[in-house]
Order: structure tokens, then sequence, then C-alpha cells
């Protein structure tokens, strides 16, 4: 998968997707075959912990991307 | 509270209602009060009783505020610089001129270096600290907003912890506040114990929470721990007070989680359905047994063990945590183990415990989100985004220590014009080594100086000065904890005006109606207010003014019914749902997952040879009533109770030194000194010293050399530059060593 295919799937395709690479593929090589470094991926929320990918659902500031925090966002 | 709040005395007084923000240090609790003005001058202010939370009360800061908004070296119009930076000569110009200079520089600098090449400045803020962040995002363009606190270590360490570790807003104790009838609400349950933390809430009314809520409680049978290296007035009424040696904070919590686990004293339904890593933290722990805690901390393994079966048994026994878990290198780790001490004692999110807002903030975090205005490329260059990824994601600031190297190697690019936003920072109020800033601040090129006073920074840096209102004179809205805890919502109400001050906001929207008229498109701060709070709250500012207080309603276990994960999914909105009391985020940052004690990077044990030369620890910045932070010097009445920088010194420490109460002495250590009046106190421990901060001298020459007599008293010349932990957090503002010796000049 591409950077640019991986970064359009949601959160949760992400997760799954990182996830069964895990499965077969140490991190080098996953961040290899989509092009994303550790501090990439952290930016967008994804960390890689004990040979499987955790999502953090707090979406910080390391992106542009409105974080989601914001309460209108979350809670209609 | 009554609809009315602007009313007309029968003798033509004007009598407003408002609720408090900086200045004058009311930070940003949001106390009740009545503001009389009479022919255009405020003449007197007297509490609210009306106001739910602060119910008449006010401090001596508020009731003095006249002497404030009148006082004749105020600055009341726009300013330029006419000499040379430090030299006093300015001329006054008209809010057209000023923004059409600071416009071309920005236009200059933007297009010639790109937007990063300029820096905002924030310090506590006019309203505390909401609107320099889309100044910086949204009004300039620039993605380097800067709170230039060494280790960001005011508030943001703590919301940081809080949202690695529970997923949530600020966890604040329950001082009844969402209820209008306070602790006689039925959902009310009185603390047993309330553990006050490294705080002194009486005298900082700190963020959001009402200090004499703490005295109200006691009142009604809450008894209170302490945990402080002073004991101040709530800890000569304590129970117990724990008094710890500086720095030491984190090996006294793991020590009494030590206690708490192995005895059996934690709640096992909360630990089995929501934490994750209890297995690890019981295993890390046991490195922590009293009797070594007891040697670590110089408290006595038997009130250790006491302390930690009252947290373990009463109920509730919420935590209150203060600036011992910021101003610490090791204070992420301090700040974990009290979480994990609140959450398996079962005092998360219940009445009379520990209550925490929800993860997404009330109308506060919009001065964050503002940054998506910023192109990807040019966010990426904020400084120090890249080398602390954990604090980066956390804060949408630069890296305070960062900057000032940035400003010293102008790597990785030069920076060139600054925006200082109501801070005064080479006075001793939050940056570590304040010589060196000055020195390295001296390379910008142009700057904008937002103050109420003329200030040592001011003086020094200024190209152009904006005055700043105080909250009496401007519209406003209080937001208790900055949205992350909302425990109440006030409006501040402009009850007249001084010379042609505009308010942060006020300053945004003209701003960014010259730069970036797209994202301005409101007219005045009400408008602003009205787009802010209609969609969320349903009603507008004007209604707010009428209401003069709003109560959010307030869901305890909100863990349970999925109101903190954003899937509606019962947990918490961490990686793995639950309490983290091993924390994934931090194994993928490459720090330990599991709480840990450190030795300060300074002390008898880590560094035993220059102890010899520098015999005491010292701890600085407890607050006072009379002062916030740098402010409030030139109040006469305030001043006439705090004249001078006060050292507490131990009198039998101070005896072996031939010091005696009243003298001047300095405070020296490796990396500058100081000059301080000494005041002998039992409080404090012989081999401890506590100095004041944010001293200056507004009566002394404004002009360089002296900047106001800045150096003379700067505590934070002995506070070293990025001695920060290892996510960028806490600096050792409170467990460094000096000497202390008399001053003969």
């Amino acid at each position: 998968m591409t950077k640019e295919e991986f970064l359009k799937l949601d959160d949760a395709g992400k997760l799954s997707f990182l996830n069964s690479e895990a499965a077969t593929k140490d991190f080098a090589q996953i961040s290899a075959e989509i092009g994303m470094t550790k501090a990439e991926l952290g930016k967008i929320g994804f960390y890689y912990v004990g040979n499987k990918f955790l999502l953090k659902p707090m979406k910080g500031y390391g992106t542009t991307e409105r974080s989601g925090n914001e309460y209108k966002d979350r809670f209609k | 509270m009554e609809k009315e709040w602007k009313k007309q005395q029968p003798d033509g007084t004007i009598t407003v209602r408002t609720c408090g923000w900086s200045p004058p240090g009311d930070h940003p609790v949001g106390c009740g009060m009545k503001l009389h003005i009479k022919d255009g001058k405020l003449v007197k202010v007297e509490g609210d009783p009306e106001h739910p939370i602060s119910q008449g009360r006010l401090c001596v800061r508020c009731l003095t505020l006249p002497e404030y908004v009148h006082h004749p070296q105020r600055i009341i119009y726009p300013m330029k610089r006419v000499g040379k930076r430090g030299e006093d000569k300015w001329q006054r110009i008209s809010w057209d001129e000023a923004m059409d200079i600071i416009c071309d520089k920005i236009r200059h600098y933007t297009d010639n270096y790109g937007a990063e090449s300029i820096i905002v400045f924030g310090g506590t803020g006019r309203e505390a600290c909401l609107y320099y962040y889309p100044l910086a995002f949204s009004s300039i363009g620039t993605p380097n907003c800067c709170y230039p606190l060494s280790g960001w270590s005011c508030y943001g360490p703590r919301c940081s912890i809080t949202d690695y570790i529970l997923g949530a807003g600020y966890p604040e104790i329950d001082f009844a506040g969402y209820y209008p009838d306070r602790y006689d609400n039925p959902n009310y349950k009185l603390p047993e114990y309330i553990v006050i933390w490294g705080k002194n809430p009486l005298m900082s009314n700190p963020d959001g929470f009402y200090g004499h809520s703490i005295i109200d409680m006691m009142k009604r049978g809450t008894k209170i721990i302490c945990v402080d290296p002073r004991i101040h007035w709530l800890g000569t009424r304590a129970e117990h007070v724990l008094q710890l040696r500086p720095g030491t904070d984190t090996a006294l919590a793991l020590g009494l989680l030590n206690v708490i686990i192995n005895e059996d004293l934690y709640d096992h339904e909360f630990v089995e359905k929501w934490t994750y890593g209890f297995e690890e933290l019981k295993e890390r722990v046991q490195e922590y047994p009293p009797e070594k805690v007891a040697e670590i901390t110089w408290v006595p393994k038997e009130q250790i063990i006491e302390v930690a079966r009252i947290i373990g048994t009463a109920k509730p026994c919420p935590i209150q945590w203060g600036l011992a878990v910021d101003e610490n290198p090791n204070g992420v780790q301090l700040g974990h183990a009290i979480l994990a001490l609140i959450a398996i004692t079962g005092n998360l999110d219940v009445p009379g415990g520990i209550t925490i807002g929800p993860p997404a903030a009330l109308m506060g975090k919009w001065r964050m989100e503002t940054r998506s205005q910023l192109p990807d490329e040019l966010w990426a260059k904020r400084i120090g985004a890249e080398e602390w990824p954990a604090l980066s994601t956390a804060m949408a600031t630069t890296h305070p220590d960062e900057t000032l190297d940035t400003l010293e190697t102008g790597k990785p690019y030069k920076l060139r014009m600054g925006w200082f936003n109501s801070t005064n920072f080479i006075s001793a109020t939050c940056s570590a080594q304040p010589d060196r800033w000055y020195r390295a601040l001296q390379s910008l090129e142009f700057n904008v100086v937002q103050d109420t006073f003329m200030t040592p920074t001011a003086m020094a840096f200024a190209d152009i000065f904006l005055p700043l209102p105080t909250f009496a004179e401007h519209d406003g809205v209080v937001l208790t904890h900055f949205g992350r805890n909302a425990i109440f919502m006030g409006a501040m109400n402009k009850a007249f005006e001084v010379g042609e001050c505009k308010s942060d906001i006020e300053v945004c929207i003209e701003l960014g109606k010259r730069l970036h008229p797209e994202h301005w498109p409101w007219d005045t701060a009400e408008e602003f207010f009205n787009d802010q709070l209609k969609p969320e709250f349903g009603f507008d500012f004007n209604d707010l003014r009428e209401k003069g207080v709003f109560q959010p309603p307030y869901e305890y276990k909100k863990y349970e019914k999925g109101l903190l994960r954003f899937d509606g999914e019962p947990g918490f909105n961490t990686v793995t749902g639950m309490v983290e009391l091993c924390s994934t985020l931090f194994e993928a940052w490459g720090e330990d997952p599991l709480p840990y004690y450190q030795e300060p990077h300074y002390s008898p044990y880590s560094t035993p040879e220059l102890f010899k030369e520098y015999p005491f620890i010292l701890t600085t910045g407890a607050r006072a009533f009379t002062s916030f932070h740098s402010e409030h010097r030139q109040v006469p009445s305030l001043r006439e109770i705090t004249p001078d920088p006060i050292v507490e010194i131990n009198p039998e420490a101070a005896e072996k030194l031939g010091i005696k109460d009243g003298d001047w002495v300095y405070l020296e250590n490796m990396f500058g000194k100081c000059k301080q009046k000494v005041k002998l106190t039992k409080t404090i421990n012989p081999k401890v010293v506590h100095a004041s901060h944010g001293w200056w001298y507004p009566e002394k020459p404004a002009e360089e050399p002296s900047l106001f007599g800045v150096w003379e008293s700067n505590i934070n010349t002995l506070i070293p530059h990025k001695h920060i932990g290892k996510l960028g957090f806490g600096a050792p503002f409170k467990c460094l060593i000096c000497k202390v010796y008399k001053a003969e000049d």
C-alpha cells in the first residue's frame, strides 16, 4: 500500500491495515512499505508498542488537521 | 443571580457585576464582584454575594483594583519607541498607525523569510492564555507560539499527563462547583480528607479552583493532608504535613502506592474493570518500600504508612495536585503516580472525589484549532516539534527550551520578529536563566509588546507598545480550566474605559481582519463570543451577562456511561481504553511506561561535592496574596503589605551563618545570584530555603542597564536552562541548590 492509499483510509482502516501487516512483518518493513516514519505515524496518532500498532483516540497537535477535541466536534 | 448586571445607584454611581480574570491575578477562577464606577472612574470593588463560587469573598488583589487601573504609571495609549532599545523614549501614536507599522513588518518578514521567522510569546494573558494561540496561528499566520517557561512547567504537564493516562480533561477536586446549591446538593459527598500536594490554593486560586472552597469544606468536616516542603497556612491546620525534601515527590508517591497496594487497600473493582497495567505497577512499587522512601524524602516512615492508610481508606479522598508536578524534571512520573493513587483508591470521577472534564473542551480548544488555518509544511516548522513529540502532541506551542536554543543559534532558522503578549519573562516569572533569554532576544529585529504597565521586558525589547485593559475594562468569558473542566462559565463585563486599551481578542480581530480577513468574520468581541456560545450552549453573550454565571451539569462515573470515549463505549479515551497505570504512549516515546523516581540534577546525593559549596536546597516560587507572578509591584497598598522579595530560612540555619531576620542576603549557585530579604521561619527545614519569584522594582530606573532593577532579586538566574524531563516537560524551579550569605552592600 502506498502512503497516499494509506492516508486515504479512516482511522479504523489504518489501524486494521497496520496490525494485519504487523502479524508478519516488523516495524521497519511496514514503515518502508508505506513510506512513513515512526514520527510521521505518531503525528497522526498511531504508535507501535509491543509488536502491534495502537491508536491514540485523543488526536493532538501533531498536524494541522482539527484534533476533533472541540466539544461540538465530538458531542452533538 | 439577579438578571440585571448593570445598575445606576441613587447617587449616580454605576454598579457593574462581573467575573474577574487576570489582571489582577484572578487566574482564571472568575471570582464574582461588583465594580462601582463614578464619573468614569472605578471607585470601589466588593465581592458579589450572589456569585455561587466565591460568594462575596475577594482577595486583596481585586480589592485594590482601583489603584491598579488608575495608576499614574499605567500605559493606556499605543506607543512607538523613538530612542534606542533600553532607552525610555516613546511617542504616543494612534491604533491605526500602530497597526500599519505592525502589519507592514509582518508582511515583510513573511514575504522575505517565511512566517515562521515571527514568534509570539504568551504569558498569563489578560484573558488567561486563551488568545495568544489564535493571535499567532490565525491573525499573524506563524506556527511559533511560545510559552517561555522552561519545561512548560506550569499546568501544561498536568494536562498532558492527564491526556496520556486518562484521556480526559483536567482533574480537579470536587468542590461542588457544578451545583447552584453547592455542598447541599444531594448528589454531592463531602470529602473525608483532601490531600493538597505541592499547592497553596488559598493564595493561588489556581486555574479553575476557588481556593477558599477548601475552607468551606473544612468547616463542614473535611480533614487536610499537605505534601509540601513548606508548612503554609493550610498546613498549620492539617492532620498531616508530609514535609518532604524538594524534588523527591515522585518517590513519596511511589511509597504511598507501595503501602496501599501491599496492604490491599485499593479498590479492586475499579482496578479490575478500568485500569491497564496494575500488575506492572505493583511490581514497580516494590522498589519503593517506606523505609527507602523515608531516606529519600526525609518524611518519617511511620508517617508515610499512616498517610497511605488514610488515602486508601478515607472515602472520598481526592488529591489536589499543583506546581510540584510541573516544576520538576521528574514531574511526569509524579503526575502519573498521583493519577494512579487517585484511580486505584476509587476516587476518580466520584462525588467528592476528583472530577474530570470531558476529553473535548467546552469552547476552550477553539484557540488551538486555529492552527488548521496554517499549511502543513508551515506547521511542520514549529520549533521543537520534531525533537519533542510527546510535548508537541499535547501542546500546540513551540518547545520553550528549544526556542531559546533557536534564538541563540539561529538554527534551524533565524527568528526575526517577536510579539510579547502580556509576558514579562526577563523578570523572574517563568524563563530559566532569564539573563540568557535577555541576551538572545537582542537578535530580534522588531518587537511588539502588549501589556498594562511598562515592564522590564517591554523596556528592553518593545518597538511598539500596545496597551491592554484590565478585566474591568472589556467584555469576555471566564472559563475555568480553559474549558478542560469547565466547572462554571462567567460573564466578564466592560464597566468603564481607561485611555485607548484593547483586549486580547479585540487585537486578534483587528490584526486578523487586516492580514487574514477570511479567518476573522467578527467585527466585535461580542459577535465573536456570540458565535462561540450560541451553537454549543444555546445562549449568547448577553444571555450570559444576565445569567452572571452558568454552571454546566456534571455527570459522575462518565467512564461507565460512555461519556468519555468518542465512540460512546464505556471506558477512558486512552490508547487501551483504560486508566493507563502502565503507559503505552510513554513506551512509544522511548520513556519508561511506569512511574519511577529520579534524583534531582543537583542535590546532596546527586552532586555531593557541589553541595559542599552550595549547602542549601533551594525551592522557589510559592505564591503570595499580594502579587501575581511579576504583577502588582507598583500598587501601593499591595507593596505596603509585601515591600520586599523574601527568602525563608530556618532560624537554626540562619544563626550558623550570622544572619538575622530582615537582613538582605545573596543567594548564589553555579548559574547565578540574586539578593533577597530574610524571613526567619520554623516552617521550613533547616537544610532548605525558599525564595520569592517575580520581583522587579517599578520605582528604580527604567532604562538599561537597570531595567527597573530586574536583575537584583531575580531568582530565576539561579535556575538552569533545559534541565528538563525525557518527554520535554518539567524544570528544576523547586529543586536546586544554593549558598546564602549576608549582603554587605
